[in-house]
């Protein structure tokens, strides 16, 4: 909104029903005054962020809604730039589909299995190894941080 | 009816699940496996050059998913953290002949070095084999990473090991030049050891190369090293070949030393004297970083460049690292000497010339002794400057004033200030919420936090009623 200046006008939010923005208005609310990221903010901290699902207290109350309301508010903060909720919605999403079986998963966001059942067969068999070479890449980018830490005290 | 999320959203949410949470979510249906993958494969790292790690890349290739690798890491250890992790590495090593090879050695002297030298050469054919197959199957290579890895406490014998990962990095770098990765990559990062003289990277030219870094770091084990300044000067000579070939493309440029031992004069000199003679029309940040104490007299060419570039650099960072000694365990005791950075200061604040720059960051705990020139520089961008960022340098209330007095404007963009009051005052605060209201973001570092020449303590809804555009009130001690 800081192009826009001060004005009398409205100010049209065509993908903003009412409803919403008046949920993400008393999101605004709560949080106005809080720090910002800096611009140049070190992307190690956002990975930290990433790694973490915590929300706060009045956070998780605000964001307890159905699941309509609470993709319209993710969309509205995408929308609206308003990164602190867009981060708690994908957040409230994530721990949503943690520790699901996909066919959980299928009836909680309402999806259809598009796979054959010899495609399913042939992904069930996907060796482990992927994931262990992910994980082998977040173990060493932690290696990584703590050695660049120790690399500048020196 | 529920709507639908963009991909883009999918993309966040999936970051916050576990590996196992992402390979289920990704059973659900073809989307949520395509964004699934699109995740677990985008970046890839090599750390170990074995046979697990080619059944892995050929797992990769053979089911398709090649194409969502976009971030390439090449780990060169060298020395591994335990002489048991080394002896798992990548073939045996060391002393772990056979009895039979050790029986023969006792009959030929040079036969445990030859044999040594034979099993290294034939490592190093599997790592590069290994690497090539990497760069020539993952054909969406965007970004990738060089990464010299260095463990403490290496023992004497096994010092061939560090001259083998010499050799590997070497090639490594040369291996940057191979079809397809050269015509992909758009980032490149290496952090290379100073004693490599990098002759394989002059020769390789990256036509769609936009953000190179550079990190120089010194080997902890130059002892076992025949330490060869000609290297590093042939290594300056040839990374200014290298970076001068990404003249047309080059955006972000970073280069840090840390290597104290590096002359800034004779190596880093060449360096810049030969950037001097290329254009970057296109370089829009540049950052500086070294270890060395105070070399002034090297700066001259690094001055010429920072003039040549000044008009089109909207970010400049400049950091005089701290090398910390026992004859200088503070990083904010004030020596005598201005640095390279005071001197950079000092010709730049004359040309009046960054005509673009938004964005400065100036580290150097040397650099109290010259504020005149620095706040002469802050006067002529502080109509464009949005951020500024003042570090390792402790000051008085006098000389926040004097600083803050350069970038006051009635219509100021600055947004974003970084400085390190010695005390942090209620003076202070009075000062920058005089001078700089619009402030959103401000990160103050002190030495200690003075008690008010005012009457009543600091409250937090003094900071806020001063500063109504604030968001982020770092203060930190």
């Amino acid at each position: 909104m800081k192009n826009v200046g001060e004005s009398d006008q409205p100010i049209p939010l065509p993908n903003v029903s009412s409803s919403v923005l008046k949920k993400v208005l008393e999101y605004c609310e709560h949080h106005r005054g809080e720090p910002l990221p800096a611009p140049d903010a070190d992307t190690s901290q956002d990975d930290t962020r990433k790694r973490t699902t915590d929300i706060s207290e009045w956070d998780q109350k605000f964001i307890t809604v159905d699941q309509e309301m609470l993709f319209e508010i993710i969309l509205a903060a995408n929308y609206l730039d308003i990164k602190s909720l867009l981060d708690v919605g994908c957040k409230t999403v994530a721990n949503m589909i943690k520790g699901k079986t996909p066919e959980e998963i299928r009836k909680l966001f309402n999806i259809v299995n598009d796979f054959t059942p010899e495609e399913e067969v042939r992904l069930l068999a996907l060796p482990h190894s992927y994931h262990q070479l992910i994980l082998s890449f977040w173990h060493h980018q932690a290696q990584i941080k703590k050695e660049n830490e120790w690399a500048e005290d020196r | 009816m529920t709507p639908e999320l963009p991909t883009e959203i999918w993309l966040t949410i999936i970051n916050y699940l576990s590996p196992a949470n992402v390979k289920r979510l990704g059973l659900v249906n073809r989307t949520f496996l395509e964004k699934a993958r699109q995740l677990q494969y985008q970046r890839l790292l090599i750390d170990k050059y074995d046979e697990k790690t080619k059944l892995r890349l050929k797992e990769i290739s053979s089911s398709s998913l090649d194409h969502y690798v976009h971030t390439l890491t090449l780990c060169v250890h060298a020395w591994p953290a335990s002489e048991q992790a080394l002896t798992r590495w990548d073939g045996q090593i060391g002393d772990s002949f056979s009895v039979a090879a050790q029986i023969r050695s006792l009959f030929d002297s040079n036969y445990s070095q030859r044999k040594k030298l034979s099993q290294q050469k034939k490592r190093l054919d599997s790592r590069i084999q290994l690497v090539l197959e990497a760069a020539t199957a993952f054909k969406r290579v965007r970004e990738c990473e060089l990464r010299w890895m260095e463990f403490l406490d290496c023992p004497p014998e096994f010092s061939s090991e560090v001259d083998f990962a010499s050799e590997t990095m070497s090639t490594f770098l040369s291996l940057l030049a191979i079809f397809p990765l050269r015509n992909t990559l758009t980032k490149l990062s290496l952090q290379i050891p100073t004693h490599i003289a990098l002759n394989g990277l002059a020769l390789v030219n990256l036509p769609l190369l936009e953000d190179l870094k550079v990190v120089l770091l010194k080997c902890q084990y130059a002892w076992t090293l025949d330490s060869d300044n000609a290297a590093r000067y042939l290594g300056s000579e040839n990374l200014a070949n290298f970076i001068s070939g990404l003249s047309n493309t080059l955006k972000i440029l970073s280069i840090s030393r840390l290597d104290p031992s590096i002359d800034l004069h004779r190596d880093f000199g060449r360096l810049f004297h030969l950037l001097c003679e290329t254009d970057f029309p296109r370089l829009l940040s540049f950052d500086f970083s070294t270890q060395s104490p105070c070399l002034r007299r090297g700066t001259l060419s690094l001055n010429i460049f920072v003039r040549k570039i000044c008009r089109s650099i909207r970010n400049l960072q400049l950091s005089h690292l701290a090398y910390q000694t026992s004859s200088s365990p503070s990083l904010h005791n004030r020596p005598d000497h201005p640095s390279w950075i005071s001197d950079i200061i000092s010709q730049q604040s004359r040309m009046h010339a960054f005509s673009s720059l938004t964005s400065l960051r100036i580290r150097d705990g040397h650099l109290s002794n010259n504020l005149a020139d620095l706040s002469s520089l802050l006067a002529s961008v502080a109509h464009q400057l949005v951020s500024f960022f003042l570090e390792y340098n402790l000051l008085t209330l006098r000389e926040v004033e004097i600083v803050v007095q350069a970038l006051s404007r009635p219509s100021s963009p600055l947004q974003y200030l970084g400085i390190e009051p010695r005390d942090l005052s209620p003076d202070v605060f009075d000062l920058l919420a005089s001078a700089l209201p619009q402030l959103k973001s401000l990160s103050l570092t002190c030495e200690r936090i003075s008690s008010s020449m005012r009457p009543d303590p600091l409250t937090e809804e003094d900071v806020r009623q001063n500063f109504p555009n604030l968001f982020f009130d770092l203060v930190s001690t």
